[in-house]
């Protein structure tokens, strides 16, 4: 029963890595753009006054309760009906960037406020400077909190620039469409894309591991 | 050319579709109900094989959760749907698309759920077992009323997602809503920023009462300690 | 310039990625005519071709779409250049002979083609006439529908002509061709109205060249290279392309 033939899709893998290319690029533009929207979300809501905390809110509520496809749909046809012309690539990056961006302003936000206000207090009566609280207490715990689940969030992220394929951005989702239409091979095909995400993933995973060592160091 | 705004905003497209529209809606929740079920099945299972004593089980399941975690959902329902008709297995689109979402979230969900039981004191089991409790009933009224409480915000998170990422199902040729809009809306060119907006307020309205929800749970459920 | 490469024997691309077809050759003579030195294109899905074009993304597609009645609204077309109506694809073992055939069957369609608007005319047909409309299911990609064809997922699938031969072509004694749908359909290329407007305009002009070519015979040999086959066209000089 079990038959597969790799061939046909060995044979197009120049093109698969090149789409892949492509795709790690989208993933890095996306977390750009999603990292940017979670330090100024995050910052806004610790802003005074009534008006920023319930609109990050509302941001926030509203991009992580609605689908990303229909977000990528909607960013891909309204500007279209309205005669705005913008890539795939620029669209798709941007609506992934916000999506996950809504779940980054919660984790920084939650990293920022789970320093201890002791620590904060302590710093303060022995005179340090706020900025230097900033920098050399409050950031360096939050950053060793924060690195694993933004890990999480990118690897999430650089699996959903698979959903741009329905907009037309050439990634490798839509490289495999193009070679079944020749080999007419789904198994093989989309194994053998599986497994070049899977080592995405791997990579992202092991170096938040990395990462996340070392500035653990000198935490017991 | 100028914008035609009543192209945009043409509310007969709706109201002509609107049967359709509520089909594919009661498509969209009927996936999410029974991927849910199949998550939280799947789960439980998971959550024991990650806590087993035997390493190689611990290991084994870790692997798969992780390929399970490192692929796109959009592939895993391809391989579902036109890859396993190779190996003569042909299901339909529903059960495809409910399959890689259970699988999917289950991945997860055994995660949370080994997580919030290992919360709980190791002291308050052995304790439920020294008053000669079974492993059952120990876990049934003492860690698992505890653990809940826990992990409920981050299980309606893992339901909220089903729900969210159900629409992929539109690519394995499956009627649920964000199909249903998508033909619409490229048969015609009419009426898409109304009929995208009502989808998008269609899942805001499903994942916000779920939140909801969750929360009123939530503080009912740890009202004991209150007391 | 927008296409989906995967029309064969039309438009598509071969294994390293590079584009062929009829629509790219007739494309190339089209440039040397006109003195066009290069050409970009941008490859998207066909949900997404039409409204490129639309919002000017694109300047024309130079890919075989549908001559339909419903896409004459909103678009320009040129000089047809081949044949592309919709044609009925069945396995042996089902008993779909005509379109009369389909009512009640489950039909695979594509999201936004014209085989889906037949489709979509043909159930309206036989739910006026009391009979069972057809049960439709919509794919994203024509590779798809192939397969769940074969997978018997499907009865039958409404699709250009053009994609169904040379399927059909590779895949020999699996499928069965049960005939046209509706109205026989011309290929030509899309162009938005206003530049089908006057002289210098980018659709007049390729016109032009387009009448020049089956003239010098040059269609004719790109028909028979391709489709093996001349294809029958219109007149050029009673064809309407802006409606």
């Amino acid at each position: 029963m079990l038959n597969l033939n790799f061939t046909p899709v060995i044979d197009s893998l120049d093109q698969l890595l090149w789409a892949a290319t492509v795709t790690l690029v989208l993933g890095w533009i996306g977390m750009v753009v999603a990292i940017t929207v979670g330090v100024v979300g995050a910052a806004l809501s610790q802003m005074p006054g009534r008006f920023y905390r319930p609109a990050v809110q509302a941001f926030v509520d509203i991009y992580r309760g609605t689908p990303l496809l229909v977000q990528i749909l909607l960013f891909f046809f309204v500007p279209a009906a309205l005669q705005i012309d913008l890539s795939p690539y620029f669209v798709g990056a941007l609506a992934i960037g916000l999506y996950y961006g809504a779940y980054i302003i919660e984790i920084l936000r939650g990293a920022y406020e789970a320093v201890p206000r002791g620590q904060i207090e302590a710093a303060r009566s022995l005179g340090i400077p706020a900025l230097n609280i900033f920098i050399r207490i409050r950031l360096p715990q939050a950053l060793a909190i924060v690195i694993s689940p933004i890990a999480g969030q990118f690897a999430r992220l650089q699996k959903a620039t698979s959903l741009l394929s329905v907009i037309g951005v050439a990634e490798l989702t839509l490289r495999g469409q193009f070679i079944m239409t020749r080999t007419y091979s789904p198994i093989e095909t989309w194994l053998v894309i599986a497994g070049i995400y899977l080592a995405m993933y791997l990579v992202i995973i092991t170096g938040a591991i990395w990462l996340e060592r070392r500035l653990s160091v000198g935490r017991r | 050319m100028t914008v035609d705004y009543n192209a945009l905003f043409d509310l007969s497209q709706v109201y002509d579709n609107w049967r359709l529209l509520v089909s594919g809606a009661l498509m969209t929740i009927s996936i999410a109900l029974t991927a849910t079920i199949l998550a939280g099945i799947l789960g439980i299972v998971m959550s024991m094989l990650l806590s087993s004593r035997r390493r190689w089980v611990a290991v084994a399941t870790r692997g798969y959760v992780e390929v399970i975690r490192g692929t796109p959902l959009l592939i895993q329902m391809y391989i579902l749907y036109y890859g396993l008709p190779a190996l003569g297995i042909v299901l339909s689109g529903f059960w495809a698309a409910v399959i890689a979402l259970g699988v999917n979230s289950a991945a997860y969900v055994g995660e949370i759920s080994r997580g919030a039981i290992g919360s709980i004191d190791r002291a308050q089991r052995e304790s439920g077992f020294a008053v000669g409790m079974s492993t059952f009933t120990t876990y049934r009224r003492i860690v698992l009323p505890q653990a809940f409480p826990v992990a409920l915000p981050s299980l309606v998170g893992e339901v909220i997602d089903i729900v969210k990422w159900s629409s992929l199902a539109t690519v394995i040729a499956v009627p649920e809503v964000t199909q249903i809009v998508y033909q619409i809306v490229s048969q015609s060119f009419r009426g898409f920023a109304i009929l995208f907006l009502l989808l998008a307020g269609f899942y805001f309205t499903l994942t916000w009462s779920l939140s909801i929800m969750s929360r009123a749970l939530e503080s009912r459920l740890t009202s004991y300690r209150a007391r | 310039m927008t296409q989906t490469p995967v029309f064969e024997p039309y438009w598509f691309a071969d294994e390293n990625g590079n584009f062929q077809g009829m629509d790219f050759d007739l494309l190339v003579e089209v440039n040397k005519i006109l003195d066009i030195p290069e050409t970009r294109y941008s490859t998207v899905p066909w949900a997404g071709v039409l409204p490129a074009l639309q919002t000017g993304k694109s300047d024309f597609t130079p890919e075989a779409i549908a001559v339909t009645e419903v896409r004459r609204e909103t678009f320009a077309f040129s000089f047809p250049e081949g044949d592309n109506s919709i044609m009925i694809m069945t396995r042996p073992d089902t008993d779909i002979k005509s379109p009369e055939d389909l009512a009640g069957k489950t039909v695979g369609i594509e999201t936004g083609s014209a085989g889906e608007a037949a489709a979509l005319r043909l159930s309206e047909e036989n739910k006026a006439a009391g009979k069972e409309p057809l049960s439709l299911k919509s794919y994203q990609h024509n590779v798809d529908i192939f397969l769940d064809l074969g997978n018997r997922r499907i009865d039958a699938l409404l699709m250009n002509i053009a994609p169904i031969s040379s399927y059909m072509k590779k895949h020999p004694g699996i499928f069965y061709n049960a005939g046209l749908v509706g109205e026989p359909l011309y290929a030509a290329w899309v162009f938005r109205k206003e530049d089908m407007g006057g002289p210098g305009c980018i659709g007049v002009e390729v016109n032009k060249a387009l009448y020049e070519l089956r003239k010098n015979g040059t269609i004719k040999k790109l028909q028979l290279k391709w489709f093996e086959r001349e294809m029958e066209l219109p007149d050029y000089d009673t064809w309407v392309s802006v409606k």
